[in-house]
């Protein structure tokens, strides 16, 4: 036997392409809860460890250079994503100006 | 019993809070849409009625084209084979992660008395069976060595746990579902109880705490899941038998059991078969023994939408009886070879557990 569970040949939402983009948003979302349950285990274990304080953790407010790389990295991934669809080409001026983009 | 890392746990209980949002809030919306369209009162008027499996097809032609009017029935469709997909997508990664703990678990703990396991190599699987991937399982029940420690420590209690899938319903509890449909049972006094189809340890299992004395017996064609049982039921002293056969034939003596418990069984069997099996469950059941079977509803006991749900689950879920097995009529089957004192009932919403019981008679 192949053991090989074929993907369904017709879409449920329509339009197989509109599958696609449900798949991989789907997929993300399992990604981006896998991570938020680490990140609180983390915490948890950190604190328990007495290396962080949970309630000092949500407290803090970003200040000066920290402040900057978070907005550097937020606007970043905003232009990644959100300008996806309406980018309509890419040059090698920009690309290396992203050099220090986490 | 082994734990999954991280990723895997967490991954299979995202699948588990997805599915349960998608039977509970996009299914609820897809009832009310369902209910204002124009054709709903009249499909659920003709929904009562028993008919053959082709009048079946074509009524559930009609009603899916209404039922799929609804957005959040499509999403929650989308939903739920993406779930079924995802359960083995991550928990087989996750199960093999932890091949080396589960493996000297099972030497440590592996049993030293094998006679209540028999395993038939030369038996032959069924055509309708071999190469079948149930559920979307690659490979079917006998396709991973570790499907036991996969269900036992990923997709039960992660998903399959929080319900939502097939016949059953959302926040249900199904180890309780599965004792009260034993309670079914009239009789008390037991002496000996076969279960077609056991799989593993599951079913019997509950028998042995409602009838602590009986003799237990299960039957399966699949090795994987005999083995599966007889580990668990060695390792809590549960003293069942298992037996690789197939339950259209079985090695019990006529008139030798006492009572025959069936559960979740005939959805996964050409309706040709399930007659066959009541046939000889019926030889083996003593005169005044007693069956009961616990499956998926008939359409005719549901409404339209469920009807649709349920139909689904063939060409979705890899389950490619559920719609006949569905289109039968299991009481009238079981009155036709003998028994008597025959009902049919269900014991919670959506028709699930849908009961059949019935008596040989004295
Ligand atoms: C959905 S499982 C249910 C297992 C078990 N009864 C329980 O309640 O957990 C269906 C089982 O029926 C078995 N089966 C299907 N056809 C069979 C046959 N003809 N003879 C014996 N077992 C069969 C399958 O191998 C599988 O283990």
């Amino acid at each position: 036997m192949s053991r090989t569970v074929e993907r369904p040949a017709r879409p449920y939402l329509g339009q197989m392409e509109l599958d696609d983009v449900m798949r991989m948003n789907t997929e993300l979302l399992a990604e981006l809860w896998i991570l938020r349950d680490r990140v609180t285990v983390l915490e948890h274990m950190l604190e328990e460890k007495k290396v962080v304080d949970r309630k000092a953790l949500s407290d803090f407010v970003p200040q000066g250079e920290l402040a900057k790389e978070l907005e550097r990295e937020r606007s970043a991934l905003v232009n990644r994503v959100a300008g996806a669809p309406h980018a309509k080409s890419y040059d090698f001026e920009t690309l290396a100006k992203q050099a220090e983009i986490g | 019993m082994i734990t999954l890392k991280q990723r895997g746990r967490a991954g299979l209980q995202f699948l588990g809070s997805l599915q349960h949002y998608s039977s509970s809030v996009l299914r609820d919306q897809a009832e009310a849409d369902f209910a204002a369209q124009p054709e709903a009162a009249n499909l659920a008027e003709e929904f009562n009625s028993d008919v053959g499996p082709s009048v079946w097809r074509e009524r559930l032609g009609r009603a899916r084209e209404v039922v799929e009017r609804s957005k959040a029935y499509r999403y929650n469709r989308f939903y739920q084979r993406w779930v079924g997909e995802q359960n083995y997508i991550r928990a087989i990664p996750a199960t093999e992660a932890r091949r080396a703990e589960w493996q000297s678990l099972v030497a440590a703990k592996a049993p030293k008395d094998h006679s209540r396991l028999q395993l038939d190599p030369n038996l032959e699987m069924p055509s309708w069976y071999d190469g079948v991937e149930w559920h979307l399982e690659p490979g079917g029940w006998d396709g991973y060595d570790l499907t036991q420690p996969m269900f036992m420590a990923g997709i039960g209690p992660h998903v399959f746990a929080l319900g939502g899938y097939a016949a059953v319903d959302v926040d249900c509890n199904i180890r309780e579902q599965r004792a009260r449909v034993v309670e079914q049972f009239r009789k008390r006094d037991m002496k000996r109880i076969y279960e077609p189809g056991c799989g593993g340890a599951t079913t019997l299992g509950v028998c042995r705490q409602q009838f602590p004395d009986a003799e237990l017996i299960g039957g399966d064609l699949s090795p994987a899941l005999l083995r599966g049982g007889h580990f668990i039921s060695e390792m809590l002293g549960l003293d069942i038998t298992f037996r690789q056969e197939d339950c259209t034939k079985v090695a019990e003596r006529d008139n030798s059991v006492d009572g025959v418990i069936s559960y979740a069984l005939h959805h996964e069997m050409p309706p040709a078969v399930t007659e066959k099996t009541l046939r000889e469950m019926f030889r083996i059941l003593t005169p005044g023994g007693e069956m009961v079977i616990n499956d998926p509803p008939p359409f005719r006991a549901v409404n339209p939408l469920q009807a649709v749900v349920l139909d689904w689950d063939t060409d979705n879920r890899a389950e490619p009886y559920f719609s006949a097995a569905a289109s039968i009529n299991l009481a009238k089957m079981m009155r036709e070879i003998g028994f008597v004192d025959v009902e049919e009932y269900a014991l919670e919403k959506r028709g699930y557990p849908w009961v059949t019981r019935g008596r040989k008679p004295s």
